[in-house]
């Protein structure tokens, strides 16, 4: 290989390496820097010189950070002629005002009498360049326990529409890696903890037995929104119903399933004349001694053979498997049942009822 | 149909007359109409919020136009009242009510909540469970319980029952147990437990231990569900005993990079005298500091015996401009015996959301595919949706 090869191969890896840091964040396009506060502060410039009207400020308005026009009221010749936001105090940091803006209820102007002028007070942060200045939680606390609004859930006293300020929580009920999965469990002992965020319908939306359409479908230009089914699960509910039996029941009934595939004629309900067809091949039921692969499979899952064979079409299954039958005892070994051998459904399908 | 459109209507003339007279408080609306080609139906879905006092708020949720008899329902409505101490609540209306390990139910119904000033909590609940459309339920009712305790610093641990009955008959009876703890701040464990009464046995159970950083999060989790005690003991499949499905997996998310995140689960399952593997990974990528703009790539092999498929998911969402944002998702999933019903089922849709107003927003979307139901099939989806708040 040349030296010429060599040094342009060494230049694209280099290149492609840099490239990368900048779309995953390590190298950041334009350097993220906090303000300068400190320095400012250090040369007794007050707070307010910048921010202009802050101390005044009530719940709306606007959100009071200055322009290049205010910092070229002192700094008169600026190293270049791009907007000063662009290098000094991050995007980042102003987003979060702006969030707190639209999302908190929060008024400078009773405050600043209490803290006498003094901002640091509750921005302690200034000095220790980090990227977002606004106040902790814990901060308001020193002064507003809010011991009772904790203990009622009301947030409203100080958040607005608390879900959509995208105020997650930090601690262990914080909604990373694959939070669907575990979701059940976690809400299993704190109902009124998710209810925080968390309204009914949106529990709704997919555990309600009345559900028009799903959030992935209602919503579908919402494409990163983690759902179970996303995309084409239509295409593979089969292979997730068989994979993970019992699964799909947790939230649907089986007439659910066994209404759809009516509609579709796969199902037993549905007769061969008007296009419902068998979905098992050779060797599903037979007789004793013959291939019959149609037990084994009810049992490891039975809520597969409930969709379509549910309800009226258990008929199929009581011709065969009814006490006396030729199908034979279709109970496990050991099993037990509190319900009435003679009174209750199932048992009375097979062992007869008894008035 | 003409009950459900009388209670929905019923119930947000009182939430609006109610919030007239109280203007200060919280406030939403929100309406959604969607129009879709593929099956061609139009829907209209009408949300309401509010919080009248601190102690008393109300949602309900409601749809209307979908199907093929232009049906309306009743997702959610109901009245909830609180005592401003949390020493309990009262809750009247259709909802949805997850209490406990036993299984989520949707009614119609009443929920009461009493809490001790020592952290014993009890929950009852009882009603007629919610049938589309307000079909027949005749004799059919189910009611519950949960009694938890909570010790400050150490965890939660509750015990729930829950009874139902379909026509008449038992259906449903099962006792569950729950807890959580946090013994560190980095530590967390979790678990339910759900045991049949009508066909002894655990019905459901599941157990989750995480440990998490800033940088990563570690999962370990077991589950064990009986499918046929998950049924209704009212049917008869119910009564042939089962394989019960087991699972143990662990699950991992490393943030890579400050904008790339990555997850990766991997789980050993038993399915009857089957034992397979579902693996399945995600890479989370944004695009700018704050997360408007990200792509995702998923990938996952379910390698269970008769249900062996490989799925990819490619997801991006890009704001193109302050008012206009491009999203799409695209997933190809290649099973190892379709059927004869194509060999690899691709599914694609490219969507554009506008927003017209602070107020307005509207979505369009293409998406086609192919799958074993369809060998191909395209679909047009139109949103159009309006949000009201008055919220300060």
């Amino acid at each position: 290989m040349s030296r010429t090869l060599r040094i342009l191969g060494t230049l694209a890896v280099i290149a492609t390496v840099a490239s990368c840091a900048a779309v995953l964040g390590l190298k950041q396009k334009i350097k993220r820097r906090p303000f300068e506060h400190r320095a400012h502060v250090l040369k007794g410039i007050n707070c307010g010189t910048c921010h202009v009207g802050v101390t005044k400020a009530g719940e709306t308005g606007k959100d009071h950070l200055p322009g290049t026009a205010k910092c070229m009221s002192c700094h008169k010749k600026p190293h270049n002629t791009s907007d000063c936001r662009n290098c000094h105090g991050s995007a980042f940091a102003r987003e979060r005002v702006a969030m707190a803006r639209k999302y908190l209820r929060f008024k400078h102007s009773s405050h600043m009498p209490r803290v006498k002028g003094n901002c640091v007070r509750c921005h302690s942060d200034v000095a220790k360049k980090s990227m977002t200045l606004l106040p902790r939680m814990a901060t308001c606390f020193n002064c507003h326990p809010h011991k009772d609004q904790f203990k009622v859930r009301n947030c409203n006293n100080c958040h607005i529409n608390l879900p959509e300020g995208g105020m997650r929580p930090s601690s262990h009920v914080v909604h990373d890696s694959n939070f669907v999965r575990r979701h059940g469990t976690e809400a299993a002992g704190n109902r009124d903890l998710c209810s925080t965020c968390h309204g009914q319908k949106f529990c709704a939306q997919c555990h309600g037995v009345t559900t028009a359409t799903l959030p992935a479908r209602m919503y579908f230009d919402r494409t990163m929104k983690v759902s179970v089914h996303r995309a084409n699960f239509f295409a593979r509910h089969a292979f997730e119903a068989r994979g993970r039996p019992g699964l799909c029941s947790t939230c649907h009934q089986t007439s659910f399933c066994a209404d759809c595939h009516a509609d579709r004629g796969v199902s037993a309900v549905t007769p061969f004349a008007r296009g419902g067809r068998s979905q098992h091949g050779a060797g599903w039921v037979g007789l004793p001694g013959t291939p019959n692969r149609h037990g084994r499979a009810a049992r490891t899952n039975p809520i597969e053979c409930a969709s379509c064979h549910g309800g009226s079409g258990e008929a199929l299954c009581i011709g065969c498997h009814k006490v006396g039958g030729i199908g034979g005892n279709p109970h496990p070994p050991g099993y037990s049942s509190r319900l009435r051998k003679h009174r209750d459904l199932p048992c009375r399908l097979c062992h007869g009822l008894v008035p | 149909m003409i009950r459900a459109c009388l209670t929905a209507g019923l119930a947000l003339a009182c939430a609006l007359g109610v919030a007239d007279t109280a203007r200060a408080d919280p406030y939403r609306l929100r309406g959604d109409a969607l129009l879709s080609t593929q099956p061609n139906v139009g829907l209209l879905v009408l949300q309401a919020q509010d919080q009248f006092r601190p102690w008393l708020n109300a949602e309900a949720m409601i749809w209307a136009g979908a199907g093929e008899d232009n049906s309306t329902d009743a997702l959610v409505i109901f009245v909830r009242a609180r005592d401003p101490l949390n020493r309990g609540e009262i809750q009247v209306g259709r909802m949805v009510l997850a209490t406990g390990a036993v299984r989520p139910v949707h009614i119609d119904g009443v929920f009461v909540r009493a809490n001790s000033p020592w952290g014993t909590r009890v929950e009852v609940f009882g009603g007629a469970p919610v049938v589309p459309e307000f079909g027949d339920r005749t004799a059919d009712w189910l009611a519950g319980t949960r009694v938890s305790h909570k010790l400050e610093h150490v965890g939660t641990a509750g015990v729930s029952f829950l009874y139902r009955q379909d026509q008449g008959l038992r259906s449903d009876q099962e006792v569950g147990l729950d807890a959580s703890t946090q013994p560190k701040k980095w530590l967390s464990i979790t678990g339910t437990a759900a045991y049949d009464l009508l066909n002894p046995g655990i019905a459901d159970s599941r157990l989750t231990a995480a440990a998490f950083s800033k940088k990563l999060r570690g999962e370990v989790f077991a589950a064990r569900r009986s499918p046929s005690r998950l049924l209704p003991a009212t049917s008869l499949f119910s009564a042939l005993g089962d394989f019960p499905s087991d699972e143990v997996g662990v699950s991992g998310r490393w943030r890579a990079a400050p904008r790339l995140d990555v997850t990766a689960t991997a789980i050993a399952r038993t399915v009857g005298n089957d034992t397979g593997a579902d693996l399945s990974c995600r890479a989370l990528l944004r695009l700018d500091e704050l997360g408007k703009g990200s792509i995702a790539f998923d990938i996952r092999r379910a390698q269970i015996p008769a249900t062996e498929w490989t799925g990819v998911r490619l997801t991006g969402r890009l704001p193109v401009r302050k008012k206009v944002v491009l999203a799409t998702e695209l997933e190809l999933v290649v099973p190892d015996d379709s059927g004869g019903r194509g060999k690899v089922w691709p599914w694609a849709l490219g969507a554009v959301r506008y927003a017209i107003s602070p107020r307005w927003t509207a979505a369009f979307a293409v998406e086609a595919s192919a799958s074993a139901q369809f060998s191909h099939e395209v679909n047009a989806l139109f949103r159009l949706s309006s949000r009201w708040e008055s919220l300060k």
